[in-house]
Order: structure tokens, then sequence, then C-alpha cells
């Protein structure tokens, strides 16, 4: 019902997973199928943390890397297993090949050196707490 | 002098063009919708892309498939004629039901995805497994319907 009233939804729902394929760098770096591509992610707040989940499937844990610089977390990986420079054969291709990397800026206060992630059936999930505020002490003005 | 460099500028812009389109025609191909799940009151992405490679080996077509964060009793795989059907549930889970969303880009609930196969498959010995969230379907040829031979008529 929504979508009558809001046509460039449909644009918008397009574009997304389009773009997030064809990645961030299209088209200043393309060229081959190794460009760097961009995995679609959910991010959610809770009460006491962020939840970042990426679908990277066919990535082990090994391939990925998730570090925190200056208040940036990164995620990056490579597939290790990707060997088959073998073209014979191939009809299609659209799984892609090569790098893949978001990065997204942490609130200041989030402590980095708690940050969990973990891979399972192609997701990665990395969670980020939030820091306890800190408590108000009231000064008496006399 | 100009004119040459209209040229370039017009070489580099078809490059940049014809590049473009060569990944957007993979794209699309790949762009499917998902129809929400019934419970789902949240702003998910309704097109997601469901990328698979397909291979021709000597004796079996390979097919691979992206399909991250599935169960695997929610993938159902078919052979009907000279297709592969891929279908299922891609359910949000219960994790996504607690906080507040700051980027939604994942696309969840139920899909199908077509895959013309290149000859006629055998489907009896067809495998299919599901790990890392990649679909691996191996389908063996089948040996006496590999070239369908269609009679010309002479009027």
């Amino acid at each position: 019902m929504n979508d009558l009233i809001k046509p460039f939804d449909l644009f918008d729902d397009f574009h997304r997973p389009m773009s997030s394929w064809l990645g961030r760098e299209f088209p200043f770096r393309f060229g081959a199928d190794s460009d760097v591509w961009m995995p679609p992610v959910d991010i959610r707040q809770g009460d006491n943390e962020y939840v970042i989940e990426i679908e990277v499937p066919g990535f082990q844990p090994d391939d990925v890397d998730v570090e925190v610089h200056e208040g940036v977390l990164t995620i990056k990986g490579e597939r290790s297993s990707e060997s088959e420079s073998n073209e014979e054969g191939v009809i299609r291709r659209e799984r892609r090949r090569g790098r893949f990397i978001r990065r997204f800026s942490l609130p200041n206060s989030a402590p980095t050196d708690e940050i969990d992630a973990n891979v399972k059936d192609g997701v990665l999930t990395v969670t980020v707490p939030q820091a306890v505020p800190a408590s108000t002490t009231k000064i008496d003005v006399t | 002098m100009a004119e040459t460099r209209d040229h370039d500028t017009h070489g580099a812009w078809q490059w940049l063009v014809n590049g473009w389109h060569t990944l957007r025609d993979k794209a699309l191909n790949a762009l499917t919708y998902f129809s929400p799940e019934q419970d789902d009151q949240e702003v998910s992405q309704r097109w997601g892309v469901v990328a698979a490679d397909v291979t021709d080996h000597k004796h079996s077509v390979a097919v691979e498939m992206e399909l991250p964060g599935m169960e695997k009793v929610d993938l159902s795989v078919e052979v009907i004629g000279d297709q592969l059907v891929v279908s299922g549930e891609k359910r949000s889970g219960s994790t996504r039901r607690e906080g507040t969303v700051v980027i939604t880009e994942r696309a969840f609930g139920s899909f199908k995805r077509t895959i013309p196969l290149p000859c006629q498959v055998d489907q009896g010995g067809a495998k299919a497994e599901y790990r890392n969230g990649v679909l691996k379907v191996n389908l063996p040829k089948d040996p006496s319907g590999q070239t369908r031979s269609i009679p010309i008529r002479r009027k």
C-alpha cells in the first residue's frame, strides 16, 4: 500500500542493492572483476551495544579483518580460497571477486577493546558495546 | 588538437559506459524480489542481489549461489525442465526485533530465483549443500539428452 504513494522508494529499493554490488569506488576504478565492493549491512542500536551484521557469503573468519583506528571501524575482507583462475566452462559469473570494505564512525565513547566479531553462515556480526554513561555528581553551589 | 581530445574523451566515455553496462547487466540478473515476512513490521529492503555462478564442466553443471544467513530447512532446490529453481524464506531472526534500526540494507522474506541450465541434467543425481552462506548445486549431465535436435519440416 505504501509503495503506491511513495513511487520514488521503488527506485531507491533497486538502487541500494545495485550500488552495493557495484561498489562505492565505481565508476572510477572499475575494470576487471577485481574492484572493491560493498556488502549489504544492517545496524541496530540496542540498550547496551550496536550490532552490525554484514552479508559476506563464502567468507571464512580468517578472510575478514575488523579493526578500529581513530574512532573509525573498518571491516574488510578478501576470499583466500579464490584460486580458480580457470575460466573454462564459465556460463555465468555474478558473485563478486576481490576485496570488500565498509567503514563506520564510532561514537567517541565506545570501548573499542570490547568489540566482538564472528562469522556464521556467511553473515559477519560485529558487536560494539556502548560506554556506560558516566555517573553524574551534583555539586552544590554554596 | 581539439578534435583529437574530443576523440579521446569520447573513447574514455565509451569505455566507462561499456563497463557500466557490463556490470549493470550482471547485477540486474541477480536482482531478486523478497516478499516480506508476514509478521515483519519493519522497513527492510525488498530487493536484494542473489548472485550466482554457473560453470559448465565436462560431465556436470555446477551452480553456486550466495544466500547468507539462511537455515538449510528454509531452502528449496528443484530442477524443472532445463531450469534450476532455488526458492526459500530468509528469516530476519529474533535479534532483529531488538533495539532501534540505524541502517537497513539486507533483504528478508521469501524469494525465488530461476537459473537457466545449458543442457539436460540427470535430476536424480543432483546434489546440493549449503555452507558459509553459499548454496552449491552439482547437476550431472544427462548423457541421453545433451543435445536436443529439432527436426525442420519442409513444406
